[in-house]
């Protein structure tokens, strides 16, 4: 039976015709699900099926606020309020970030550019797995890193710092603000001036985070971070990727010397150039 | 290591209990780089300290251009030979490329690594060599060279 628009219109159908729409909604959920998560990096795809009906709407909502990236130079920023989290709040889907990306390339972020009201926006962000911050300046939060962090701790696993500035009192403190951190990737580190290191000797790093997972470091040469980290809480990774890091090598195998199950380390490097000393064992 | 040429190196492995798999980045040559004549003697300085009862796979990370390079790369299969007269070990070839490269990469692989059998530079390995893609979003995602052996 062919079944025109005009039919549809009259409600000239069977029980059984429904409309391409009606069986996309009729669709179990389980099934739905699964679909959608296939599309969950298709940003365009996963807001196509949100406009479908309320089950697609349900389904595709948390892929497409997964991940919240705040980047540039100056993004939407204006008199403190970031707008994407800002629009967030205001639409109640704050919950529903599980990874946040801040990639600063004009220095906004520092506490002095929020308002101090505006902190609640990154308190209503209560269910973050992963933060990635992108030249951040760790010692411009301290002291006072929890009041901006703090509400990551309970479900942080997973943290990836380029380019962060600091010393290596303050990066220490500042991994051991989240408990259930597991996964720990730093590429580049830079000092700090010495006058923004006054509070280092004041820093009490608790509690002690879990850092069982990954550990991947690119041009990192602070033993000092980790002899910290070991003192205060233990390593206990299973993975690591060492590369232009081999100074922190030594430390960071023999504290991870029960549980480290793969390396990853350049060809090219660990060797002990002053000792470049090839010799015949034979 | 009787007759092998030591490097001071810093990676001793050697307290790692439960050590799996290494997976070494750069170590194919690739031309218009700087050559580092040691990088074979690292890394079987490296492997020479592994004294985990567990390990068993030793993972080379190849880039696009690196694996053009691979037949050119008699040192490098004759290193690995030696390594596994010491330690065996399941090879595998971990293809550090974008998700629309891996096609494409994992092809070209295939053929090199075709090319390197005929020349009989895997007849140390009891099992072919493992082809997988560290593509970010893509982790862990294994396709056997068995497939094109």
């Amino acid at each position: 039976m062919i079944v025109t628009p005009a039919d549809r219109l009259l409600g000239n159908t069977s029980p059984e015709t429904c409309t391409a729409h009606e069986s996309t909604c009729r669709v179990p959920y389980d099934i739905v699900e699964a679909i959608v998560a296939h599309l969950a990096r298709d940003i365009g795809a996963l807001k196509t099926c949100s406009l479908t009906c309320r089950s697609w709407h349900v389904a595709a909502v948390p892929h497409l606020h997964y991940t919240l990236t705040l980047k540039g130079n100056r993004p939407d920023v204006i008199h403190g309020k970031p707008k994407p989290l800002l629009k967030l709040h205001e639409q109640g889907l704050l919950h529903l970030v599980k990874e946040v990306r801040v990639w600063d390339s004009g220095g906004w972020f520092v506490p002095r550019e929020f308002r101090h009201s505006d902190l609640r926006y990154f308190s209503a962000l209560t269910n973050v797995h992963s933060l990635e911050l992108q030249n951040v300046d760790i010692f411009r939060f301290i002291p006072g890193s929890e009041h901006w962090f703090g509400k990551f701790s309970p479900t942080l696993r997973s943290i990836t710092l380029s380019n962060p500035r600091g010393s290596h009192r303050q990066l220490s403190h500042f991994l051991s603000l989240f408990p259930n951190l597991d996964d720990v990737e730093i590429w580049n580190h830079c000092p700090c001036p010495l006058e923004d290191t006054i509070f280092d000797t004041q820093l009490v790093s608790v509690p002690s985070p879990k850092l069982r997972g990954r550990l991947a470091l690119l041009n990192f040469y602070w033993v000092e971070t980790w002899t910290h980290l070991i003192a205060s809480c233990g390593l206990r990774f299973r993975h690591m990727d060492l590369r232009r890091s081999t100074s922190c090598a030594s430390v960071l195998l023999e504290a991870c010397a029960e549980t480290l199950e793969t390396l990853r380390f350049n060809a090219t490097e660990g060797k002990q150039s002053c000792l470049d000393i090839s010799t015949d064992s034979s | 290591m009787g007759g092998h040429r030591v490097v001071p190196h810093r990676l001793n492995l050697s307290r790692l209990k439960v050590l799996r798999s290494i997976q070494v980045n750069a170590w194919p040559r690739i031309s218009g780089y700087p050559e580092d004549h040691h990088r074979h003697l690292i890394v079987l300085g490296v492997f020479s300290t592994i004294s985990s009862p567990m390990f068993s796979e030793l993972a080379i990370v190849l880039t696009l251009r690196a694996v053009t390079q691979l037949p050119r790369e008699t040192v490098l299969f004759e290193t690995l030979g030696k390594m596994n007269g010491m330690n065996p070990f399941e090879l595998v070839f971990l293809l550090d490329v974008s998700d629309s490269s891996y096609g494409e990469a994992r092809r070209m692989l295939a053929v090199v690594l075709n090319l390197v059998t005929a020349k009989g530079l895997l007849n140390f390995l009891e099992s072919p060599p493992t082809i997988r893609w560290v593509g970010s979003h893509h982790y862990g995602r294994d396709t056997t060279f068995a497939d094109y052996w």
